[in-house]
């Protein structure tokens, strides 16, 4: 199909593109947005590439959720890093070194013999054991919890790390809401308590309540 | 068999139209989107533009899906003109504050 | 059929492109938060149209989770910028 491939290859292309802007630019806020409009182009990249599960989490956390935890960050910084340096030679570098193990998992990959070793006839070999119907529920169980439990090893360590990097006047106080809600905004539902909805007049001072 | 295939190519026909038209108002709220002189007029196009040409795109591939997959194309142009409304006006909001005089 | 879908996804995306362009480049906050409007409504354009085009109904669960969040990202970029207006 000529106008699949079309699509592939520009989208591709506009990949790449929407990568090396997002290095470059100036406003933070720019960048944050870029890197939404990448985790979109990303989950139509692995539609195109069949695994549409991915694509599916991609989107949802990819792009959805880190970009509104991004955003988050950002609305936090103080206003002078809202522009990032002119001096885009720190940048430069650290988008060389990202292309560069892009250009590394792309050369792995190419490089897979074919068929690409795998461990799929082990696994359903074992799957009868479980005794669940679905593999796919078969391996969550099984394998999952592995993957779950060394994923948590990860969680400790990060807040350990932000521990020792972060100053201490930076840590002050019990854990706050994400935000102060607006009562008068528009997404706040409002249940009527019984003290608004009986809400009683200032009594004069003969009812001695 | 030749009214299954004038019921077959009534549908292609009615697919390529319809996705036509949608492929239109998304070009059409584009083109106000770039065009607009003002951030209101501005969010007027994308949000009702774009909208109708996702409805009319949601239309024109309904004759594709069978069952459960049409009732969830159509649930997933509710949930974008809910979502929208409500993200349009919190945006009009925003747009407002920024410019207090109009 | 197919090739006509795909080229319609095609077209979307690079009138998402443009509108992105433009909109990045614009002058006022609630500009910018356009794009995220821009970008799920698109999306889900290009993703219903791939999903017929290559009869995968999984894509249209994509299109159903891209919707979502784009509404929610359209909320945290609205409200975001209303905490940083009033930090300022």
């Amino acid at each position: 199909m000529m106008v699949a491939l079309i699509v592939d290859v520009g989208l591709a292309i506009l990949i790449l593109f929407v990568a090396g802007w997002i290095v470059a630019v100036r406003s933070t806020f720019a960048a944050v947005i870029g890197f939404v409009v990448y985790g979109l182009l990303l989950s139509l990249v692995w539609v195109r590439l069949w695994a549409i599960d991915i694509a599916l989490t991609e989107a949802a956390i990819g792009s959805g959720v880190t970009g509104a935890l991004l955003l988050r960050t950002l609305s936090r910084l103080p206003v002078e890093h809202s522009e990032r340096s002119a001096n885009g030679s720190f940048r430069f570098i650290a988008g060389l070194f990202c292309a560069f193990i892009s250009l590394a998992i792309a050369m792995v990959i190419v490089a897979l013999p074919e068929p690409a070793p795998t461990l799929a006839p082990e696994a359903s070999a074992g799957l009868p054991a479980v005794g669940a119907g679905n593999p796919g529920t078969a391996v969550l169980p099984s394998s999952r919890a592995f993957d779950t439990f060394l994923g948590k090893v990860v969680l400790v360590l990060a807040p350990v790390g932000c521990w020792s990097l972060a100053a201490d006047r930076d840590w002050g106080g019990t854990p706050a809401p994400w935000r102060q809600s607006d009562p008068a905004g528009g997404l706040e539902f409002q249940p009527i308590t019984q003290a608004a909805l009986f809400r009683r007049a200032p009594c004069s001072r003969r009812c001695g309540c | 068999m030749k009214t299954a295939m004038t019921l077959l190519l009534a549908r292609d026909i009615f697919t390529i139209v319809a996705v036509t038209f949608g492929a239109f108002f998304f070009l059409a709220g584009t083109v106000g989107l770039i065009r607009f002189p003002d951030t209101l007029t501005r969010l007027h196009a994308l949000t009702k533009a774009d909208n109708l040409g996702l409805g009319l795109v949601a239309l024109g591939l309904l004759p594709w899906a069978d069952g459960i997959l049409a009732l969830k194309i159509v649930c997933v142009w509710v949930l974008v003109q809910f979502s929208s409304s409500t993200v349009s006006q919190l945006i009009a909001r925003l747009a407002q504050q920024e410019r207090p005089q109009a | 059929m197919d090739n006509f879908l795909f080229a319609v996804a095609a077209f979307v995306l690079g009138l998402l492109i443009l509108g992105l362009v433009c909109v990045l480049k614009g002058a006022t906050l609630a500009d910018r938060m356009m794009s995220a409007q821009l970008l799920g409504t698109s999306g889900i354009a290009a993703l219903l149209l791939m999903a017929t085009a290559v009869s995968e109904p999984a894509i249209i669960d994509v299109a159903l989770a891209l919707a979502l969040l784009a509404a929610f990202a359209s909320t945290a970029f609205a409200t975001s910028s209303g905490d940083r207006q009033d930090r300022e």
